[in-house]
């Protein structure tokens, strides 16, 4: 989505980022006295979750910029930390958590680096394995072409060798990113979907042939790759196409620079369904079999994700037997049935993640 | 608008019935029929004279259609009319329409509809400030204007719905969003069933998600050969009706999920569970912990709800009904994904 207006907290106003950012978007930015000028102008629109993705609001992170990722208590969590960099995304997927997450969702892009850096380099002193990424909150690459934080970012990363960044895309946007001097210390990840699941809901993305030639192009570089099924969208004789694509990527991707892939079915919060209704009327995303899960989320029934992940993780494993699997949030008893054994019995999913970035990223135990 | 002073007064003119015209536009009345009115004012006379606006030596009904029906109707030659002074615009017509029919008697929701659309027309922002409408004599605030405003555009058949109460606002209003074939069908469903909110909510959800996924219109999925079986067999019953319907909707709704709870159901009953035991498994199989229930009053009943117990967790069906949850008690993993 292209973006029309660009906002600057007037007090991050001088940052030499700023005009950087003008210039490559050809917006002069509006100084805000504070966020909530940004917000009423989002709030304004008919459409304030659309309009939030083609409005720019350029400010300082004043919370921490490394966070926990949210798990629950019912479902394994991957124990990956979050650098919050920015919020809100230009793509447009009918499935985006974000659209509710926020009130009211506005792309934001935080100016103050050197915090982060600082917030960096005491994780990177603790000298532990460690998994970062910026794609919580965001997709990772929107503003390749805009700003140079990714490269930053990979810089900082290839300094050290305990930690690992993950950038998660729905893009092909690696260009800058390409000759870069990473170590392997940053692991440039994409989410795959069946390849008409990707063409009816994820709006603004690049289509699942373009992912995987980008992801190629960045094995070529020496990065290693990761790979999320997430969200795996199940519909009638959706399987045959979720197993297209895992076929796909392993006749373009060599297994070894793969370091991991996840599966994780659609889940969100009840109120999402509203605003998919509203935003994608006719899709139907939100007419799958979903009952409320442990955690509040919407679920397919359990039978049915076991069903899609045990025929993923078979075609995945007949390919690519030593790559580490793993499910996004879900619990031991779906992992035995799908995966044939629970992360407890490998020292937790954490550890499980942790081995697979050491033996492929060559980090240092 | 509400704080303007008043700026109508009227005169009251006799005219011939022919010299009048209904200018249909500003139509609020639901009501057809003036056989009724016709006999009273046969009786008492016109108490309130119709309102119409004069022009060229004739005049345009702008709210009474009823009672110049019940004067036609009567074979009157002539009316009274109560006639604005001066050159009322269209905007200014709407407003004396609605308030007229506002203040004298509680409207409809079609009524209220039309009121708020006609209000609509004439507003230079094509939508309804609340403050005007309040002042026109319509109850409620923005949210609930919005949300009556396309009712008037429902089809017939919806509409009657609506007027029948066999339809809450909030299902008349989805009906309104959705094709009007498919509103049709799903009034003359709710006509039938006489179900509470809740209960519409629910149909009205199923139906559309069912039709949405499916890719079959709602209409058809309604006219489908099992679905008007199951109303058939009902018998004219509602309540038997309505618990049909919900349950054919929810098995295509949720076919696995039904077929699970099903096939759970099968194995409890070969189960021996004599009174004060029961089996409960976790909400839509989802969690992984089931719940054991031993109800009793003394302790002669706890130690016979013992043994039953024992025989229970020996029994085969114990162990399919836990092991059998993660399969959804399908025997091979087989159906769509
Ligand atoms: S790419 Fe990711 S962050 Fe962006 S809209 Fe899609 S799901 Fe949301």
């Amino acid at each position: 989505m292209k973006i029309e207006a660009l906002f600057v907290d007037s007090e991050s106003a001088a940052e030499p980022e700023v005009e950087r950012i003008s210039t490559a978007l050809g917006l002069v930015p509006r100084p805000v006295g504070s966020a909530r000028e940004v917000f009423a102008a989002v709030q304004a629109a008919p459409d304030p979750v659309g309009a939030g993705k083609r409005m720019l609001y350029l400010t300082a992170n004043r919370g921490a910029f490394i966070r926990d990722c949210p798990g629950t208590a019912h479902y394994t969590c991957c124990g990956y930390r979050i650098l919050h960099v920015a919020a809100y995304c230009s793509m447009d997927c009918a499935y985006c958590i974000l659209q509710s997450y926020f009130h009211p969702p506005v792309l934001t892009y935080f100016l103050n680096r050197g915090d982060l850096a600082a917030e960096l380099q005491v994780e990177f002193d603790k000298q532990a394995t460690q998994r970062f990424g910026t794609g919580e909150f965001t997709d990772s690459l929107i503003w390749e072409g805009v700003s140079p934080r990714n490269a930053e970012l990979i810089h900082l990363f290839a300094a050290q060798d305990r930690c690992v960044l993950e950038l998660k895309t729905k893009t092909t946007a690696i260009e800058r990113l390409l000759p870069l001097a990473h170590r392997r210390r940053t692991i440039l990840a994409w989410s795959l979907n069946r390849a008409a699941t990707a063409s009816r809901y994820e709006r603004g993305t690049a289509g699942i042939d373009a992912r995987l030639a980008a992801a190629a192009r960045a094995a070529a570089r020496g990065y290693p790759l990761a790979f999320h099924f997430d969200p795996i969208v199940i519909e009638e004789g959706a399987l045959a196409g979720y197993l297209e694509t895992i076929e796909t990527l392993f006749s373009r991707i060599d297994a070894e620079q793969i370091v991991w892939i996840s599966l994780g079915a659609l889940r969100f919060m009840p109120a999402l369904k509203a605003v998919i209704e509203r935003r994608f009327p006719g899709t139907p995303l939100a007419c799958g079999e979903f009952i409320t899960g442990l955690d509040g989320k919407l679920r397919y029934f359990k039978p049915l994700r076991i069903r899609a992940y045990r025929a993923m993780a078979q075609a995945i494993r007949r390919r690519a037997p030593g790559v580490c699997l793993y499910l996004c949030m879900e619990d031991d008893e779906v992992w035995q049935e799908a995966l044939g054994f629970v992360p407890g019995r490998r020292g937790g999913l954490a550890a499980m993640l942790d081995e697979a970035a050491v033996r492929v990223c060559g980090l240092a135990r | 608008m509400a704080s303007e002073k008043a700026r109508y007064s009227f005169r009251l003119v006799v005219a011939s019935l022919e010299a009048v015209e209904e200018d249909a536009r500003f139509r609020i009345s639901t009501w057809d029929n003036a056989d009724g009115l016709a006999s009273s004012v046969a009786r008492v006379g016109l108490l309130v004279p119709p309102l119409a606006v004069a022009g060229g030596g004739r005049f345009r009904l702008i709210s009474g259609f009823r009672r110049l029906a019940a004067c036609r109707a009567l074979g009157w030659p002539k009316l009274p009319l109560r006639v604005p002074e001066g050159h009322p615009t269209p905007a200014e017509c709407a407003r004396l329409a609605i308030a007229e029919n506002a203040w004298s008697r509680a409207l409809n929701l079609i009524e209220l509809s039309r009121a708020v659309n006609l209000l609509a027309q004439f507003s230079p922002a094509g939508r309804v400030d609340p403050e005007e409408a309040a002042a026109a004599g319509l109850p409620g605030g923005e949210a609930f204007l919005v949300r009556i405003a396309p009712l008037c555009r429902l089809p017939q058949a919806a509409q009657e719905a609506v007027l029948e109460e066999a339809v809450s606002l909030w299902t008349a209003a989805e009906l309104a969003r959705m094709p009007a074939e498919a509103a049709e069908a799903l009034a003359g469903l709710f006509r039938r069933l006489k179900a509470g909110l809740n209960v519409q909510r629910e149909i009205l959800t199923h139906t559309r998600e069912i039709a949405l996924r499916e890719g079959v219109p709602v209409r058809e999925l309604l006219a489908a050969p099992e679905f008007t079986a199951l109303l058939d067999e009902a018998g004219g019953d509602p309540n038997e009706t309505t618990r049909r319907v919900r349950g054919f909707l929810r098995r295509r709704r949720y076919p696995h999920l039904s077929a699970a709870e099903e096939r759970f159901r099968t194995l409890l009953r070969e189960l021996p569970l004599a009174s004060g035991l029961r089996v409960q498994p976790p909400r839509d199989f989802e969690g992984t912990r089931f719940a054991l229930q031993l109800e009793f009053e003394t302790a002669e009943e706890a130690r016979l709800l013992r043994g039953r117990l024992d025989r229970l967790l020996e029994h085969p069906a114990f162990g399919a009904l836990l092991e059998g949850k993660r399969r959804g008690y399908e025997t091979e993993p087989q159906g769509r994904s």
